[in-house]
Formats: C-alpha cells, structure tokens, sequence
C-alpha cells in the first residue's frame, strides 16, 4: 500500500480529546507573491495632472486593484532635496517594454519628461489582494495597499455547526468500528445532503472484506449514491413509457434536454453535499 | 515499461525506434476502440486496457454517466471488471496482478486515477501524450493523434450531460493538423 492512504489511527476517539478547525483555504495561507511593476516618481504639484494622464496612456491594470497607485514616503537626500517623495505605479513590467513606456509618457509635459525617465525603476510589489489582516499587515511593507475584508470568508464554526458535526462524526467513527470489526481499516465515512440534513450513505472501508485496495469508505459512499441515483432514474424512466432513456437523450424545444432536468433536480452526482470521515482522505 | 526507477520518463519519445512499438499500438488501438463506445454512449470518450503477461487482463471505458457515479472512470472500471464485488473467492486473479501488468490508456490519468494506480501497486502507464505526469513511469506519444481526435470530435457535439449544456453549432470539427491512418467517421 502506498503512502497516500492513511494509516490507521492509533489514539482512540473521543469526543473529549476532539478539536474542531476549520481547514484554512489557500487564499488564507498564501504567502507573499510579487509582480514587478514600472514606477517613477512625480513632483506633488504635477501629481493630479500626472495620474489622469496615466489613466488615459497607459495600458489598464487588472487584478491589481489592491495596490494603491501612489506611494508618499519622506526623502532626506542630505538635506538638499529633503521633502515628500510620490512613487507612482505605472504598469507591470510584462505589459509594456520600456521604450513603449517612454513613448506613451513623452506627450505629457516635455519639460518634466527628463525627470520621470531618470526616475523610472521597477519595484516588485503584491501580486494577490490579502485576504487576510495578517497577510494585510505583511504585505503592505513592501508596497501600500488595500484591505478589504471578504465577504465571503467563513465566520468562526458556531454551536449549531458543532452539533451538526459531532452528530455525523459519530456515526462515522462507529462506522469505523464496525469496519476494523471485519478486519478492514478503522475508516468510516457519511455523505450528508446538507439541504435536508438527509445521510445519503454511511459506508466503512472494505478493503479487506472486499479484497480489492480501493474500497475506501469514501469510495464506498460515492458508489452507493450512484446506485440509489440509477435506481431513481430508472423508476422515472419506467414510469414514463414514451420517455426512455435513448428518447430522454434528445433535446427539447428549449435546448435543455429532459437528462439534464432531472440531473439538476436530483442533484449533479455527489455536489454539495458533506462528508463526515475520521480519516484525512487519500489523494483518490 | 517496468523499471524499478521511480517517476522515470522517457521524454523526449522516440517511439519510431522502439522495439515494441508494433505491440504498444496494437494496445493502444484496444484502448481507442473503448474510448469510442464510450462516445458512442454520450460519455467523455476515454478508455484503457490493463495487460498482463502479453496478453489483455482487461477493458474499462469512462462510465460516468451511466452510472451516475463521478469516479467511475475508465481505469476504475476496468479494475472492477477483475475485483469484482461477488464470488470474491472464486476470482480469478488477486489484486497483485496489477503489479505485473501495463495499463494503455487514451488520456493521461487524472489525480484520482493516478493514485488508484498506485495504490494496486501499477508500475508502467502508456499514454498518448508526452507531458509530465502523475503515475510513476510511463510512456507516451503511441497513437498521439487517434487519441487527440478522439476527444475533439466528443467536445464539438453537445453535451448532454453536462450540469449546464452549452450550444455547440458553430464549433467544427479541426482534423488538419492530425495524421490519421484511417478516418473513423
């Protein structure tokens, strides 16, 4: 058997000693990417005038909207030059050569033209929008941007979620039981369609009693929700003579074929719907 | 095809020089014809033959629909025609064949298939394509384009099945950039 299935667990279950987390996506966990981009820096008084005109010669950015288009930072160039510096975002590197950069700036202001080109450089600065503060707080070190918080991002797991989890962990974890029972691998696993709290199926693994590596209780599920599915379409298709199921397969006036109608009413296959298993699933 | 050295690729292929050849398309040609009954039954046109000892262990093709079963792909469903569920003690072979057989199939496998692969121990994986794949050893490029052809001609028809049809009407079917020995439509 390969390393990408579990071993079997060897601390016991309890509900004591359990801790639910809920698993952080990748936007969650993401580390700091950069994109270098072409920057120059702009007298405050021109700094107006300059970002319009940007906007309108230079090629949009896109998905990098969290980055603030201007950086202020304190100059001391020994004490000659000493006052507010304006960086100013221009586009990514691999848009735009710098020649054609040059170019598209040279209509602005020829008296200033010098300058912008003598400060032209290129800063790497976030590539992903921070999903997170922490991420927010990093990141923005090496450039200024924006936070805004996802509306999508899970709140922390309530009460109520709690006890939607223990209940179906538990009956995995007897499903579990059961299986080592056989002599299989102490793995259960339910399938829940969250919109009715319905358990779709509850299956252990089967390896053993099966004789064939691939049982997995997962897997088991899976096949078992098919099965009841089949069965479903077959007493829609009985019921109905002049629908069978090579007739169901031609589409209708409307383009969507009757298949694809009772696809969506039955659900597509396993989607949405929740897994219990006491058991980090392989990568089958 | 079966080398102790993991994640070994024989890339670039220079399969005209390859003593078997003859005997990978010959496979190959078995796995194509499965990968077209699945077309024929509406179903993503993949299929796969398993080989043993020279000879065919046995057949899968993409069921996916059919059974209303996502991972009955044509690798798993090959693999349940020798594990069967019933009469386990009377099968004719144990899931250690697998360790001693190749599998031909149309389509590099998927992540799921992938492990699948491994975990009944599958050591050489001949597929049409060249890129860098998932399983531990394999071989690609035999019947390149019979297999390219095979899945362009499924996704210009429509879909039936998908969650969300889309109208397929204006797509053609592009065939000048591929070399078919004989034309199957």
């Amino acid at each position: 058997m390969s390393g990408d299935c579990v071993k079997e667990r060897t601390n016991t279950f309890t509900w004591e000693n359990m801790k639910v987390e809920r698993i952080l996506t990748e936007e969650e966990t993401r580390k700091l990417e950069t994109i270098d981009v072409f920057t120059t820096t702009i007298e405050p008084k021109l700094a107006n005038k300059f970002l319009k005109f940007i906007q309108n010669h230079i090629p949009k950015i896109n998905d990098l909207e969290h980055v603030k288009r201007v950086r202020r930072s304190q100059t001391d160039d020994g004490n000659v030059n000493k006052g507010i510096e304006l960086r100013v975002v221009l586009c990514p590197v691999d848009h735009i050569s710098k020649e054609e950069l040059i170019k598209s700036l040279e209509s602005f202001d020829p008296a200033i033209i010098q300058h912008i080109q003598d400060n032209l450089a290129i800063y790497p600065v976030p590539k992903h929008s921070p999903y997170t503060m922490s991420q927010f707080n990093e990141w923005k070190s090496i450039w200024p941007i924006s936070y805004k918080r996802p509306t999508t991002q899970d709140e922390e797991l309530t009460g109520n979620d709690l006890e939607y989890i223990k209940k179906y962990m538990e009956i995995a974890e007897n499903e579990a039981r059961l299986a080592q029972e056989s002599n299989n691998r102490k793995i259960g696993a339910v399938i829940v369609n969250p919109q009715d709290s319905k358990v779709a199926a509850i299956k252990g693994d089967m390896t053993h009693s099966l004789q064939h590596p691939l049982k997995h209780a997962i897997m088991n599920c899976i096949e078992a929700i098919a099965k009841d599915t089949a069965e479903s379409y077959k007493t829609i298709s009985s019921t109905s003579p002049n629908d069978s199921l090579h007739h169901k397969r031609k589409l209708d006036e409307s383009g969507i074929t009757s298949d694809a109608i009772s696809a969506a009413e039955g659900g597509y296959l396993c989607q949405d719907m929740d897994v219990f298993t006491n058991s980090q699933p392989c990568v089958m | 095809m079966s080398t102790q050295e993991e994640t070994q690729l024989t890339l670039p292929i220079d399969i005209k020089n390859d003593p078997e050849y003859n005997t990978h398309i010959k496979f190959m040609k078995e796995a194509l014809n499965m990968a077209e009954e699945a077309y024929q039954e509406d179903e993503v046109p993949v299929g796969c033959v398993f080989v043993h000892n020279g000879e065919i262990l046995c057949r899968g093709r993409n069921k996916t629909n059919e059974t209303k079963n996502g991972t009955t792909h044509a690798e798993l469903v090959a693999i349940d025609t020798i594990l069967t569920n019933e009469n386990i003690s009377q099968r004719k072979y144990t899931p250690d064949v697998f360790k001693n057989s190749d599998l031909y199939v149309t389509v590099e496998p998927c992540i799921m298939c992938a492990s699948a692969l491994r975990q009944i121990g599958l050591e050489g994986v001949g597929r049409p394509d060249g890129r860098s794949p998932p399983v531990p050893i394999t071989v690609g490029g035999y019947c390149h384009d019979e297999a390219i052809y095979m899945l362009r001609k499924f996704y210009v028809k429509e879909n039936v099945n998908a969650p969300n049809p889309k109208k397929k009407a204006n797509r053609i079917l592009k065939t000048n950039d591929l070399v078919l020995e004989d034309s199957q439509d």
